[in-house]
């Protein structure tokens, strides 16, 4: 049975999927939830739960996932940039606004030109109008707290941190988190995933997550650097350890646990197969762990196509997280969905989709048929069944 | 009273622990750690939500204290504020773990 997204077609061809169009009424929604098949149970849940059909929620729904309902017909790149000035409230005063000449701050001036970027990539090659593909203001905060070694996506902005800039040099491990734009197209990409797929931050779906912020994170400097799949170095954080950690960057998707050997730090510990996938909780169940897997993949399949990663494989990605990937889609999923897209863009059997495949295959999925051990999808065994409430409070609580 | 504070989480992916023993510590600062877990209520303050955002840390703390023992994972973008300066400290404290 399928039931009802309502569509509206982009310039690519591809049909937009928005759950706020649901045109199923709420009852048969709250049945298909009960009884439909695990595939129909989730998305009656997703449609209810995107359409306010939980009582109590609304605000918390339109906060962190609601989508737009309408587009903006011009593209407008709207930056704005706050200095915290060494405290943690958000966003501290506006420095610079979109046009405005550089700050001369370098945190500053790296967080307006990455936003840029990474805008432009969306923008120019995928036809996205910002976070929201509804000209979303960009936001950012730079100089956030005393010693902060970290860079985050709150829901609505992004905060940088100065990393030990403030420490003596030989003391420091971290520069700031503006250094590499692909760690702000990174926490761009989390504000695109949850205006798009929601994927839940945890366990297998937060690392797709994680993924897909490193996959735009690597597109956007290969793009501004005008580097095929072949040149490109496909590290993330690069130059954010300092020369005291020996490091090439904090996480290689074409070498998935090879980024970091240090005495202090020890190593990188990012599988690149199914087989060595982190089981633990930790890191919200290995977010930055497990990406490896599926950022390898990626990789594989980019190398295979050749050429600029971000027109095919890059593309393929896209839409998939636009359009196919929900919040608790897990790593099979997303090898089947890339796959599904491959097909549709360029022709069941073509090369693109073969390459889609040889990748995932390669991690340890196999695209037509499931895997037959897992790390759970969440936490709460048999939470696809449990009453709604509860099922939300499992995502976001 | 011990306590074992862990930092997961955030862009990069590190881990960072502290641990307390106020036996070991000179009484000055066990004296300035035991009050601030007063001042949290640690053992008395209902839990939060664990609510995960995007490279936003996650805190566990255990505490043991005469007789009672209590561990409770935060999510930094959600602390209640009676352990925020307490949660502050301890993560200020906390070094590098090695992988």
């Amino acid at each position: 049975m399928t039931f009802g997204t309502h569509c509206h077609h982009h310039p690519d061809g591809s049909c937009h999927r928005n759950p706020l169009h649901c045109i199923v009424p709420p009852h048969m929604l709250k049945e298909l939830a009960e009884q439909g098949t695990p595939e129909e149970r989730e998305r009656a849940m997703r449609s209810l739960v995107l359409s306010g059909q939980i009582r109590g929620q609304r605000q918390q729904i339109a906060e962190l996932i609601s989508r737009p309902v309408n587009r903006e017909a011009v593209a407008v790149k709207q930056r704005i940039i706050y200095d915290a000035g060494g405290q943690t409230d958000l966003p501290g005063r506006r420095i610079r606004g979109e046009g405005d000449p550089p700050t001369g701050d370098a945190a500053a001036d790296e967080a307006y030109d990455g936003a840029g970027a990474t805008y432009d990539l969306f923008q120019v090659v995928y036809g996205r109008n910002s976070i929201d593909d509804r000209g979303m203001d960009l936001i950012s905060t730079v100089h956030y707290g005393q010693s902060y070694d970290n860079a985050f996506w709150d829901g609505k902005q992004m905060t940088y941190g100065d990393g030990d800039e403030d420490l003596p040099e030989s003391d420091r491990l971290f520069n700031r988190f503006t250094i590499a734009i692909d760690i702000i197209a990174h926490e761009l990409t989390h504000g695109v995933t949850q205006y798009e797929a929601g994927l839940v931050y945890r366990n297998q779906p937060g690392a797709l997550n994680e993924s897909f912020s490193d996959v735009f994170g690597a597109l956007v400097k290969q793009y501004q650097r005008r580097q095929t799949a072949a040149e490109a170095d496909w590290l993330i954080g690069e130059g954010l350890f300092t020369r005291n950690v020996n490091a090439t960057g904090i996480r290689s998707m074409k070498a998935p646990g090879t980024a970091y050997n240090d005495p202090k730090l020890g190593k990188d510990p990012q599988p690149a197969h199914m087989r060595d996938i982190y089981k633990g909780f930790e890191d919200n169940g290995g977010v930055h762990i497990n990406s490896g897997i599926p950022n390898y993949a990626f990789y594989l399949a980019a190398r295979e196509l050749g050429g600029y990663a971000w027109e095919k494989a890059g593309r393929i990605w896209y839409i998939a997280l636009r359009d196919k990937l929900r919040p608790t889609s897990t790593f099979w999923d997303a090898a089947r969905e890339t796959y599904q897209v491959a097909g549709d863009l360029f022709g069941a059997g073509s090369l693109e989709q073969q390459a889609v495949r040889n990748g995932w295959t390669a991690v340890g999925l196999t695209v037509d048929s499931p895997p037959t051990q897992q790390q759970p999808p969440l936490d709460m065994p048999g939470c696809l069944t449990a009453p709604a409430a509860i099922l939300w409070r499992s995502f976001f609580g | 009273m011990k306590i074992k504070f862990r930092q997961t989480g955030g862009f990069a992916g590190l881990t960072k622990a502290a641990e307390f023993d106020t036996e070991q510590m000179p009484s000055g600062a066990a004296e300035a750690l035991k009050l601030m877990v007063d001042r949290a209520s640690f053992f008395e303050v209902s839990s939060p939500n664990l609510r995960a955002m995007p490279d936003r840390e996650q805190y566990t703390l255990s505490i043991e204290s005469e007789g009672q023992s209590r561990q409770m994972t935060l999510g930094a973008s959600n602390i209640p504020a009676q352990l925020k300066e307490l949660v502050d400290y301890l993560a200020k404290q906390a070094q590098y773990e090695k992988r």
